[in-house]
């Protein structure tokens, strides 16, 4: 019994690490991003809690895939100055819009919470304040 | 008129329903009487409104 309960922590251990990010934290490599466009924006999306790691819903702005929600993750888009639709579906579709100016850096937090059969990620507007310093620990996921 | 639209430079406001919104603050003679939602170009009134304490 004791052998099988191991064996069960250690492949449980294994899917949530498998489903965490693994890139460069955000404040190694922050400086390297190229600066935005004086006519665009840009928008963040980080998930910074590895609660329910395995679920990865892709994130669709304006109906665009952009990436997926990886557990301790971020990437950022810069876009056009205009409204923006950002979505991520599991068993429940939930949606955040949002309007992008120029110039403007905007973060957006993809939370998780409990669902029904599977726990829901969803899309969620912060502060910049409170962004620039949720990210600092989660992995670059973009390309 | 349904009032003025107010938007807050360094703060974030938003009104969750079945999706999330950003909104700005609609305010008619010192009070909330509902949200503006720039993306659907929507007023959603509030119920019972808020008197404000503005200074």
């Amino acid at each position: 019994m004791k052998f099988i309960l191991k064996n069960l922590a250690v492949i449980l251990l294994s899917v949530y690490l498998a489903g965490c990010a693994t890139g460069p934290k955000f404040s190694e490599i922050s400086a390297s991003f190229a600066t935005v466009s004086p006519d665009k924006g840009r928008i963040y999306i980080y998930r910074n809690s590895a609660l329910g790691a395995a679920i990865q819903p892709e994130v669709r702005v304006n109906d665009e895939i952009t990436g997926k929600a990886v557990a301790n993750g971020f990437y950022y888009i810069d876009r056009a100055p205009g409204n923006y639709k950002i979505k991520t579906s599991t068993e429940v579709e939930r949606q955040l819009s949002l309007v992008l100016e120029k110039g403007q850096t905007r973060y957006v937090r993809l939370n998780v919470s409990m669902g029904f059969f599977v726990g829901h990620v969803y899309p969620e507007l912060v502060e910049n304040s409170i962004g620039e310093k949720e990210i600092q620990q989660c992995s670059y996921t973009g390309k | 008129m349904q009032g003025v639209v107010y938007k807050s430079k360094d703060q974030v406001l938003t009104v969750e329903a079945s999706n999330i919104y950003e909104a700005n603050i609609v305010v008619l003679s010192n009070k909330l009487v509902g949200f503006y939602l720039p993306v659907e170009h929507t007023f959603s009134p509030l119920d019972s409104k808020v008197k404000l304490n503005s200074q």
